[in-house]
């Protein structure tokens, strides 16, 4: 008998004789589990746990201390670069301005402010005019950024306008606008100051 | 803007995302914070079992949820978006104490009659008797649906362990139902 033929004839053995017992309890089991499990019941949070969410989401996000180090170590390189573009040979016009911030007071029952003061078009006119002069110093990471910020704030005080004209002065609103107003104020003037260094 | 039940998901992200309302901002995230909270609790908590535990990755789930929303794309619908992030936050709670037991074959050397008439509350208790990492495993494939590969990068096992844990789970889910009726 060769090889091939003796394994072709190998013996059969028999299972023990209670195996289908088993595999038709363990699907029986498995049938019923997979029921129960469109029947778990829903548990419920503790009470307080919207409050905590709410309490957190309040406060402003802290980024880890690398990214702070590594803005420390941007600012850094802003400061060299300023100081190297300001010993450069410059023409000998000084350039002043003064911009005063002042924080609104939240009372809503007054009506808004004019929009746009003249002071702030005065500033934004000044921003418009160095960055078309001071080329290097607009492309300060720092000044795109609180530029791109401007931006932002600018058309979120189009939209609460907007919505200002159709749902009357709804309290909130005229409070996210005057916030608007004031970040607005402190965007422009901490532009101001990086432009007249 | 009034908020009723019938307020469509797509209309509460819209307002979870209006930082320029935030009255009405706050309230769309409660009210999306109601519609899922015990959905997603019932997930952290099987996979925990431990009450603190699953109330903290809940509330961690749900503050990066509203800090995160603008990525939410609709690309999938929000309730498994928001429970991806909620399964995160529970195995972040417990990411280096996860054990996987060594398969006791032994288990069950009788067949064992488990009635067809066991409750899901009944099926609840067996669960969460379970060693943490066949739990974990039976819960994230067997109850929530993810697929083997995807329980293998959650919890940076392989694929062959989150099959063989699920198996050993059923197995000694037999058991302990079989014990419990």
């Amino acid at each position: 008998m060769n090889w091939k033929k003796a394994l072709q004839n190998l013996p059969e053995h028999e299972p023990r004789p209670d195996l289908w017992d088993r595999i038709d309890a363990d699907l029986r089991a498995d049938a019923a589990i997979d029921r129960a499990l469109d029947d778990l019941p829903v548990l419920e949070p503790a009470a307080g746990s919207w409050e905590q969410i709410a309490g957190r989401l309040e406060k402003p996000v802290v980024r880890p201390l690398w990214v702070r180090s590594f803005r420390w170590a941007a600012a850094a390189v802003v400061v060299l670069v300023g100081v190297w573009a300001v010993l450069q040979p410059a023409s000998d016009e000084k350039v002043t301005i003064s911009y005063k911030t002042e924080v609104v007071e939240t009372d809503l029952t007054s009506m808004p402010e004019p929009l746009q003061s003249l002071a702030d078009q005065k500033a934004e006119t000044f921003i418009k005019e160095q960055c078309e002069q001071q080329t290097v110093v607009c492309q300060k990471p720092e000044v795109k950024e609180l530029k791109q910020q401007l931006h932002e704030l600018s058309s979120r005080q189009e939209a609460v306008e907007q919505e200002l004209l159709v749902f009357g002065n709804d309290p909130a609103l005229v409070q996210a606008q005057i916030k608007i107003e004031n970040e607005r104020a402190e965007v422009t003037k901490e532009l101001v100051r990086i432009l007249t260094i | 803007m009034t908020f009723t039940p019938d307020t469509t998901e797509t209309e509460l992200v819209d307002y979870c995302l209006r930082r320029d309302r935030p009255v009405e901002q706050r309230m769309a995230q409660r009210l999306l914070f109601e519609r899922y909270k015990r959905a997603m609790f019932s997930v952290a908590m099987r996979i925990l079992n431990d009450y603190d535990h699953a109330n903290d990755a809940l509330q961690d789930a749900f503050v990066e949820v509203f800090r995160h929303l603008d990525r939410f794309r609709f690309q999938s619908t929000l309730g498994v978006w928001i429970k991806t992030i909620v399964v995160r936050q529970a195995l972040r709670k417990r990411q280096l104490e996860w054990r996987f037991e060594t398969i006791d074959e032994t288990v069950h050397d009788q067949p064992i009659e488990v009635p067809d008439t066991i409750t899901g509350a009944v099926l609840d208790a067996a669960i969460r008797s379970l060693p943490d990492g066949a739990r974990a495993v039976f819960v994230l494939a067997e109850v929530e649906g993810y697929k083997h590969h995807e329980i293998a990068a959650m919890l940076n096992i392989s694929e062959g362990t989150s099959k063989s844990q699920v198996s050993y789970a059923r197995k000694l889910l037999r058991k302990k139902l079989a014990d419990l009726l």
